[in-house]
């Protein structure tokens, strides 16, 4: 993997920065010094800023939307997660889960790496569609959503305390992880709706067919399926506490298995929607 | 959102039940509910006939048994059916049957069950359908009971206001979806339409299902006709491929270069390329070059106007029957004239020229018939010849005449002493030469290890040291120069700006040693690397970017032209035409497939009411409600 690092800079780069804004961030769980929390958000931003350079010049050296590969989508799913985070932190004022957003981000970046695949691969003539961008581009926000609501939902889980602390960062201001993680999957449960619609009407438009239960499709729909018995469920008493973060995580391993196993699935071999790996 | 909302606990619901049932007898009653649906349509499919019209018919009157269940039998059920835990146990239950469709495989022929599962697993899932999960009683049982969950929870919150709006768009939009899919399930019809380039048009469809025909056609009401037909490639490029070794014992393309010059590469293990030189059109020539290691000592010789070099161990033939040998050591001085030498069973072996016989033992004679230096044969039209004058095969054909072993002509091969063509004779013949045929020519022996040249001739020999360019004029030849240590190298060019032979002059490292090598794109040899890496320097296949068939749509006097193409359907008179197929072996046929979905349209604009509805609650509503109300300026004074 060294001599993909040296060969690309900005990859070491950009994943260095997501790991040191990473330890940064866990810096500030601890220190009550307001600019260690500062230069984690800083370095979170410019690892965001050479990730889209990173995402923007394989665009312009592919001459399309780098989305193609595993490899391609790993690296933009680190820099969706990191705008989202950046996001989602100027939103509620807090930094408290700027260390595992980081972490998610980093491991994009080595998973990328692990999938390796610089060779620039042609669209074929169904991936040539206006939908194209569109339709990753909101998964892949989408997802990152849900992932931040599962990253507040394990620290509602695992770390309850910082329930408190977690506005006490800047604000001072008590906030309820529930209500972050659940805002966090509205937004995601938004994106992966349209996405879905996006989907099926690219489907329609390249195959005649607007739904065809290939396991892709299945499996998105799965997600949103189980996003939307979580959205339902919420409304219920006694359905606010630790059931629904287990709901939130458990959705987004399903969002997980549907980007990356479905060559696991023995119905994927007639798929026109599965990821290859070359590797 | 802003923390303040966050901070503040979520304003409570008014409970649309108000005699709602307690929860774990809600649950009972889901679980019953569910079970009652599932079973109950399970065993009603093993006496139904499988198929598209049942399915939505199922689907259909199950919704709407359920909706009027809840709509007449006031009360409980209508609370449960309507409400939150319902639909999203619905919902995981939904989501469980999609994914089993995708881990079990769906619409095959029952055998191949038998061989991925074995028989006994086999059997349970073509029993329960989940061979074609999504076509089955218990999926449009699930559908039903979603459709009535979606139509009763929306019954209970009429009528529509400022605040349920997006409630109503979501599960209005659901049903229109549903409804759409019903319809397209019903009256969808796909098909063929293969057509050749100004050959033929076509009026009617042959019907496919699941990509399979079905023998069945249909008018299409209009006739298409395809004008022209192309297939788009990406432009053709030349790049260096890096390949690793895959797990699947094969080699994967990692990545690939441009050959732009003077880029070092970094490959695995602190290997690295560079490409020193690029040559678009390359042609290639050979010269000899001096190298301080891993070469042989190399001579060059002037006769005449021609230069040759000749390396150790070899010889160059000046005319009037001279020679000049070179060699490390000093060369053997060169016999005399070559004679061909015929042995007969025992006797001493006999010089003879052509046309010459020699008597066998115990009758008949050999006669020497004609001679090849380098034997060959034309095994298909049974010809034997002469390849060339140098003494690669030597050859002699002979009769035998006479005697016990008269067999005619033969050829007897001085390389093969003991190969007679399978043929056997009593008496051996053996042919063998010899440098004894007269007096030694003169010879120039150059000896690179002492850097001396020996001239022998008639009169003696004389020895003297090498300098380059000294003229010998006992054999007339030119010495120009020696090289202690130096190999042939290819020399690349190129003869013009345009990519018509591509190659690379590149510099490698591995492990450390580093080395040039030539690579040409036209007979692509990888650089292997010790650690398994290859380079190799090769055309990228022609790939296709696009199928375009140009099609004229007519009907009824109105006639369309246009281009169709993967993602650009055609859609005319109530049809959508796509492309879907080309031979590359006929690049006038174009394969067309047509649909007609009546549904498609209720899909989208279901889909659309759901995104929008989504929107709304999600995220447009929240802040509508977020704005301060004007409060009482009593209110104020109190705060």
């Amino acid at each position: 993997m060294s001599f993909i690092l040296a060969e690309h800079p900005f990859f070491a780069l950009t994943g260095a920065l997501y790991a040191a804004s990473m330890a940064l961030y866990t810096a500030a769980w601890r220190s009550t010094r307001e600019i260690i929390g500062r230069a984690a958000t800083g370095v979170m931003a410019a690892a965001l800023l050479v990730n889209v350079a990173l995402v923007g010049g394989r665009w312009a050296q592919a001459g399309r939307a780098p989305f193609k590969s595993l490899f391609e989508t790993g690296v933009f799913l680190a820099l969706c997660m990191a705008a989202v985070y950046l996001a989602m932190e100027w939103m509620y004022k807090t930094r408290v889960f700027g260390a595992l957003a980081a972490l998610f981000s980093a491991g994009s970046i080595v998973f990328a790496l692990t999938k390796w695949d610089a060779e620039i691969v042609r669209l074929p003539p169904a991936l040539q569609s206006a939908w194209f961008v569109p339709h990753v581009v909101i998964y892949f926000v989408g997802y990152a959503a849900c992932g931040f609501a599962t990253i507040v939902s394990l620290v509602q889980l695992f770390r309850p305390e910082l329930e408190l602390k977690a506005g006490t960062v800047l604000r001072g201001t008590p906030i309820s992880l529930e209500q972050v993680s659940y805002y966090s999957i509205r937004f995601g449960f938004t994106l992966l709706s349209m996405g879905l619609l996006m989907g099926s009407m690219w489907a329609k438009s390249a195959w005649g067919d607007y739904w065809v239960w290939d396991p892709k499709e299945n499996w998105s729909l799965v997600t949103w399926l189980v996003y939307a018995g979580y959205l339902h469920l919420r409304r219920l008493k006694g359905w606010r506490g630790r059931a629904n973060a287990w709901l939130v995580i458990g959705g987004f391993a399903i969002v997980m298995f549907t980007y990356l196993g479905m060559g696991l699935l023995p119905t994927a071999q007639e798929s026109a929607h599965v990821y290859t790996d070359q590797g | 959102m802003s923390p303040a909302t966050l901070a503040a606990p979520a304003a409570p619901r008014p409970a649309p039940a108000p005699n709602s049932l307690p929860v774990a007898r809600q649950v009972r009653q889901i679980i019953w509910i569910l079970a009652a649906t599932l079973a109950g349509a399970g065993i009603l499919q093993l006496f139904v006939p499988m198929g598209t019209a049942v399915f939505v018919a199922a689907c259909t009157v199950g919704g709407i048994a359920f909706l009027l269940w809840a709509l007449l039998v006031r009360g409980r059920v209508r609370d449960t059916l309507g409400g939150f835990r319902f639909t999203a146990v619905v919902l995981f239950v939904l989501g469980i049957a999609s994914a089993v469709g995708t881990v079990i495989l769906q619409g095959k022929p029952a055998d191949i069950y038998e061989r991925a599962y074995g028989r006994g697993l086999a059997s349970f899932i073509l029993a329960l359908r989940l061979d074609d999960i999504f076509h089955s009683l218990p999926f449009a049982g699930l559908l039903a009971l979603f459709a009535a969950a979606v139509t009763v929870s929306a019954i209970r919150r009429w009528p529509i206001t400022r605040y349920n709006t997006g409630f109503f768009l979501v599960h209005g939009g659901l049903l229109v979806s549903l409804l759409g899919a019903g319809l397209s399930a019903l009256f969808a019809v796909k098909g063929r339409v293969d057509l050749r380039v100004g050959r033929e048009t076509a009026d009617k469809t042959s019907v496919t299902r699941n990509g399979v025909s079905t023998g069945q056609t249909v008018p299409l009401g209009f006739t298409l006709r395809l004008d022209k037909f192309d297939v788009d490639k990406y432009h053709s490029e030349f790049r260096m491929g890096v390949y690793l070794p895959a797990k699947t014992g094969d080699y994967a393309l990692k990545a690939s270069f441009d050959p732009d010059a003077d880029v070092r590469h970094r490959l695995p293990d602190g290997d690295w390329y560079r490409v020193k030189e690029y040559y678009p059109d390359m042609v290639t020539t050979e010269r000899v070059a001096e190298v301080a290691a891993d070469g042989m000592p190399a001579l060059q010789v002037r006769i005449g106007e021609q230069s040759q070099w000749i390396f150790a161990g070899g010889r160059v033939d000046a005319p009037d029957g001279k020679v000049v040998a070179f060699d490390y050591q000093k060369p053997a001085p060169p016999g005399g004239a070559m004679r061909h030498l015929l042995k007969v069973g025992d006797k001493e072996p006999q010089p003879v020229a052509m046309g010459d016989s020699v008597a066998m033992p115990g009758g008949g004679r050999v006669k020497a018939l004609r001679y090849f230096p380098h034997f060959s044969m034309d095994l298909e039209n049974h010809q034997y010849l002469n390849v060339d004058d140098k003494p690669v095969n030597p050859a002699l054909e002979v009769e035998v005449a006479g005697g016990a072993d008269a067999d005619g002509k033969r050829w007897l091969f001085a390389k093969m002493p003991d190969f007679d063509h399978g043929r056997g004779l009593k008496m051996p013949l053996v042919y063998s030469q010899d440098n004894n045929g007269g007096p030694a020519p003169t010879a120039v022996l150059v000896c690179a290890k002492d850097s001396t040249v020996t001239v022998t001739t008639a009169d003696g020999e004389r020895t003297i040291p090498f300098k380059a360019g000294m003229e010998i004029p006992e054999a007339g030849v030119k010495l120009v120069s020696l090289l202690a240590q130096a190999r042939t190298e290819r020399v690349p060019s190129t003869v013009s700006d345009k990519p018509n032979n591509p190659g690379l002059l590149v510099e490698v490292s591995d492990r450390g040693r580093t080395y040039e090598k030539l690579l040409e794109a036209r007979n692509p040899e990888p650089v292997r690397f010790a650690n398994g890496t290859a380079l190799v320097f090769e055309k990228r296949e022609d790939e296709v970017k696009a199928y375009r068939s140009l099609v004229t749509a007519s009907a009824g006097g109105e006639s369309v032209q246009t281009e169709v193409a993967v993602n650009s359907p055609l859609s005319f008179r109530g049809w959508t035409v796509y492309q879907v197929n080309y031979d590359p072996k006929d690049p006038s046929y174009s394969g067309l497939e047509v649909v007609k979905d009546p549904g498609v349209t209720w899909v989208f604009v279901g889909f659309g009411l759901l995104s929008a509805g989504v929107i709304w609650v999600y995220n447009v509503k929240p802040r509508i409600r977020k704005k301060p109300h004007p409060r009482p300026a009593a209110a104020e004074a109190r705060a």
